[in-house]
């Protein structure tokens, strides 16, 4: 019988046990050895006399205050307690010890000016002292950490620290933020912050989004343009600045309106809590609701200027799809939402007053002078050509829009404007790496508040800059061991071949006609110059709607001032009505160096219609230079220069902040801007060994990139169990064959990147890899390349969040 | 609960964190002149849990930065006071560095005294800023605004000189406390730095 055989193996363990004499609670452990089990008996005795103490310092100190030798008086309450114990905490200490008055006296008083210190969290912090374990909970954590720093027990702090962050949860995020983030409550409060800021990070897009218009503007700012920030894609990031910023808006506003309510709310604790509750309810409610009818309101905007641009910004679109072989998945479903938009909402009434009003941009004054210049100027100062040219499509003004302008009059501080200015046009959101469409409707969302959108445009340029680079790169590199041909000692013909061709088109280029700003020359390269202030650059490509007159513009930074070929021979006399979008897409990604198309026609539309745009070309220089002009708008807000000169700089990704930018095909890819991405995984701590998931791709500069996470049982020394993370890149494939024209393929088997995987949480910001490194090279195909001892599968349970892991990736083609 | 949560949280936030102004200059005004009657000595006015309250409470709302300017240029006045003192002191030799001993003591207990009321900016705002915690700045500012100051060092190394060679003079059974003079100022700039008591130890041995 099995149960029989049982008892054997254990008499020795009883016999043990029962030799000691100890408390019969406490049978030791049956594989420790004999000394240790005598050694823990002996020492039973001892612990048995701390406990005794511990307990009569509890109750005969603490609680009934026996042998009292000092008085403290606590926000109202009265202490009866002892020096020897109180001097634990240093405050004390040093008060009782040092050469002061009260060193000696029988009371003493505690004075606070901390607001989040009550007299349950004075009087948990004492008994702490007494040797109670600290009873903590969502309302009184923060409290007991605020006093227990104001006495320095730092231990306590600790306790109270570890409780708030494992507890940290959608429902009192908020608090526990601004408790930290208001206060300076040294390293502890340094580990709330950066639990809430992990917390952020990883939740701000789905669980805390409604959140965030309540956080400080540098909170905000910081986290948009954070790249631990776990945001799927560029485009859901502005979606989700712009979402903080219509709510920022109309929480303000209600602050406005609202504030005698809620003041009143806050002075009264004393009110039934149910009602309370119910009323700041209904305000949440309300907001929500607000903020909700301003979405729809932007959102109809759209629908009602996306017909219009339909209409009349035909060549805007075309030029750039032209040359922007572009797309990601994602692509496909931002177009999709936007077409059901379009769909089921009707324009709203504003968005459809629109008022074409061509005599603005009409001018008298002779336009012969900027052509002579510009022709015979041989590309020194060709950056004129690229001044606003919206009025090329139209020239119309949107009048009498009820647009809320977020520089002039709107509730938003000016501590706020910055952040959000920061955010949209100061290279915080990567333009370049969102779709043409996404882009487009950006720019419009931008245009609703005003803001310059140079960024916007500058993305575009940018993107277009990287699919020819990549092109040359590739047609540069050898097939065979995928290094350049400067560095590959495999044969070089086909790099020949693409020089050659090249140069044809140069010879071509030459002959152009128009009387182009372009000049094409045998270099066959464009060069992007930064012009600070100046000179209005590409702003305005696609331009469909905008409701202010070009000279309000900020002006862009790079302006092409050569272009290699092709400069008309095609579509010479093209007019910029024309609509015609097909026939220009012929030539695409498959043709390195053909991306710069687009330039070519955009710089045919701006001189077919220079007599009218050139008064305004004038009238913006001159504005421009004058400095802090206001220019008042036809559509009655106003927009000071001052500040569209201030974001100038720092488009840069590599912080070339004041020098000039030289962007041309030869950049190399490092100064491009990364490509960031966010991807999830459900049920990895279910994995079992060596399961993989995978994330879905993503499309960037010609390749499909995703992440994958690995279970491994034998990687860790220790044997645990760990989940390794990694990137995983191959080569771009025409998925879609009707898109095919956003979309270039970087055909390498291999490339070199450097990237990060970061895996936010409210534990901590895991970031593996950096983006300082010089460069890996990627695997072929199937193959990732990561870290195989990523995580721990015992610290998952901190990582996720709903049971997801959420990896943010950010990857930079180098 | 949750809801109230949020609400609570958000008047917080229209709170004043960064202080009244004159609230402000009221707290770094009673902990500069609590530092000025440290150093002099005079306790009737410096009440331990009102200046560490208002340290406390001026570094919990940010203003760090503006307590701890205001206390180290206290000190660095109180240091030059002393400095006054110490050159109208007795001419030379044990008189001498009797009084610039008790003048050290006395700054040393004043800065630790000073580090008890600010003990929260020293924990907090200093290596979060990298500055100089407060028994460092007082000891920098005895080094470099005494020791090291032009005629007090040299009136250090010739009293010290004259010491050790009556010691010398008066064999192994010197003088009541002329040793303890030695010993005290070499403890003394021990504790400014090695380097320091290096400088000064050294230099009259080899002149000498």
């Amino acid at each position: 019988m099995a149960a029989a055989a049982q008892p054997h193996p254990l008499p020795p363990v009883p016999a043990e046990g029962a030799a000691p004499a100890a408390p019969p609670a406490a049978p030791p452990a049956a594989s420790r050895p004999y000394e240790l089990a005598v050694a823990a008996a002996e020492l039973r005795p001892v612990d048995c006399n701390l406990a005794a103490l511990c307990d009569h310092v509890q109750a005969e100190g603490f609680g009934s205050g026996a042998f009292s030798d000092v008085v403290v008086e606590a926000m109202g309450a009265t202490y009866r307690l002892h020096r020897l114990i109180i001097s634990r905490s240093t405050y004390f200490r040093n008060m009782l010890h040092g050469p002061w008055r009260e060193a000696g006296a029988p009371t003493v008083v505690l004075q606070l000016d901390d607001s989040n210190v009550d007299s349950e969290a004075i009087a948990i912090s004492l008994a702490y002292l007494y040797g109670q374990p600290p009873k903590l909970n969502d309302n009184n954590a923060f409290r007991v950490l605020a006093a227990a720093s104001f006495l320095d027990l730092q231990g306590l702090c600790t306790i109270c620290t570890d409780f708030i962050i494992s507890e940290l949860w959608t429902s009192n995020f908020l608090q526990y933020q601004l408790f930290a983030e208001s206060q300076d409550y040294g390293s502890h409060g340094e580990r709330v912050r950066n639990a809430c800021w992990g917390y952020l990070c990883q939740s701000a897009t789905l669980e805390l989004r409604e959140v965030l218009p309540k956080l400080s503007s540098q909170t905000l700012h910081a986290l948009l343009t954070s790249d631990e920030l776990w945001v799927p894609n560029e485009e859901k990031r502005f979606e989700l600045a712009l979402f903080a910023l219509l709510a920022k808006v109309t929480v303000s506003d209600v602050e406005v309106s609202g504030n005698e309510n809620l003041n009143l709310m806050a002075s009264s604790p004393t009110v039934d809590p149910s009602m309370g509750k119910g009323k700041s309810l209904m305000n949440e409610i309300g907001e929500e609701q607000l903020m909700v009818s301003e979405l729809q309101k932007v959102k109809l905007h759209d629908n009602g200027s996306k017909t219009a641009q339909n209409i009349i910004d035909v060549p805007s679109v075309i030029i750039p799809q032209n040359s922007i072989s572009y797309s990601i998945p994602q692509n496909a479903e931002a177009s999709n939402r936007m077409e059901n938009d379009t769909s089921t909402g009707g324009p709203s009434a504003e968005s459809t007053s629109y008022q074409f009003n061509e005599n603005l941009w009409h001018s008298s004054e002779p336009t012969k002078n900027y052509f002579s210049r510009t022709s015979s100027s041989n590309g020194l100062v060709p950056s004129e050509w690229g001044r606003p040219t919206a009025p090329l499509w139209g020239g119309r003004v949107v009048g009498r829009r009820q647009v809320r302008c977020v520089s002039g009059s709107s509730s938003l501080s000016a501590d706020e404007y910055n952040a959000f200015m920061n955010i949209f046009e100061r290279g915080s959101l990567l333009y370049c790496n969102m779709s043409f469409d996404a882009l487009l409707s950006v720019r419009k969302q931008l245009e609703e508040f005003e803001f310059p959108c140079k960024a916007v445009n500058d993305g575009l340029w940018l993107q277009m800059l990287l699919c020819h680079r990549v092109q040359a790169i590739v047609a540069d590199t050898c097939r065979n061991c995928c290094l350049t041909s400067n560095s590959c000692a495999c044969k070089q013909a086909y790099v020949n071949t693409h020089s050659h061709y090249r140069q044809e088109h140069d010879r071509t280029s030459a002959s152009g006609t128009a009387g182009s700003i372009y000049l094409g020359d045998a270099q066959g390269d464009v060069r992007i110059h930064n012009v600070r202030g100046a000179v209005d650059g590409l702003a305005g490509i696609g331009r469909g709607n905008s409701n202010v007159p070009g000279a309000a513009w900020a002006p862009t930074r790079y302006v092409f001032s050569r272009v290699p070929y092709g400069l008309g021979s095609r579509n010479g006399q093209q007019s910029f009505a024309n609509d015609e979008a097909e026939p220009r897409v012929d030539h695409n990604g498959d043709i390195p160096g053909d991306g710069l198309t687009a330039l070519v026609n955009l710089s045919q539309e701006s001189s077919a219609s220079h007599h009218q745009t050139e008064s305004i070309f004038e009238a913006g220089m001159q504005t421009r230079y004058s400095g802090a002009a206001s220019v008042s708008t036809p559509g009655g807000s106003s927009l000071q220069m001052q500040e569209s000169k201030e974001h100038e700089p720092g488009s840069s990704w590599e912080s070339t902040d004041n020098a000039t930018i030289s962007l041309d095909t030869r950049t190399p890819l490092s100064h491009f801007p990364p490509f960031r991405f966010g991807v999830e995984f459900e049920d990895v701590h279910r994995l079992g060994d060596g399961q993989v998931k995978h994330s879905p791709e993503v499309f960037y500069a010609g390749s499909l990139w995703k992440v994958s996470v690995q279970a491994f049982n034998d990687e860790d020394p220790h044997g645990r169990r760990t989940l390794g993370l990694f990137l995983h890149r191959r080569k771009a494939e025409l998925l879609d064959p009707l898109r095919k024209a956003h979309m270039y393929i970087d055909p390498r088997e291999k490339v070199t990147a450097r990237y990060q995987l970061i895996c936010p949480s409210k534990r901590e910001v895991m970031i593996f890899g950096s983006l300082k490194q010089a460069g890996t090279l990627l695997p072929k195909a199937p193959k990732g390349w990561g870290w195989r001892t990523a995580i721990l599968f015992d610290e998952l349970a901190d990582l996720l969040q709903g049971g997801s892991l959420r990896v943010a990736a950010v990857v930079q083609l180098v | 609960m949750s809801a109230r949560h949020q609400f609570s949280a958000a008047a917080f936030r229209w709170q004043e964190t960064d202080g009244n102004p004159d609230v402000v200059a009221g707290n770094c005004k009673a902990v500069t002149n609590a530092v000025r009657d440290i150093y002099a000595q005079d306790m009737t006015n410096v009440i331990f849990g009102d200046l560490y309250r208002r340290a406390y409470s001026l570094v919990l709302h940010k203003r760090g930065e503006e307590l701890y300017s205001a206390v180290e240029a206290a000190m660095a006045s109180e240091v030059q006071a002393l400095v006054g003192s110490l050159a109208v002191a007795g001419p030379s030799g044990q008189s001498f560095l009797r009084e610039l001993l008790a003048t050290w003591r006395r700054h040393t207990a004043a800065v630790s005294a000073i580090r008890d009321i600010v003990m929260y900016m020293d924990r907090t705002f200093v290596p979060a800023t990298g500055r100089t915690p407060v028994r460092e700045l007082g000891l920098g500012l005895w080094r470099d605004g005494v020791v090291r100051s032009g005629r007090i060092r040299l009136r250090l190394v010739e009293a010290v000189r004259l010491e050790k060679a009556r010691q010398e003079e008066d064999g192994v059974v010197g003088v009541p406390g002329s040793g303890d003079l030695v010993a005290g100022v070499t403890e003394m700039l021990t504790e400014l730095g090695a380097d320091v008591c290096h400088e000064f130890m050294e230099a009259p041995t080899v002149s000498s």
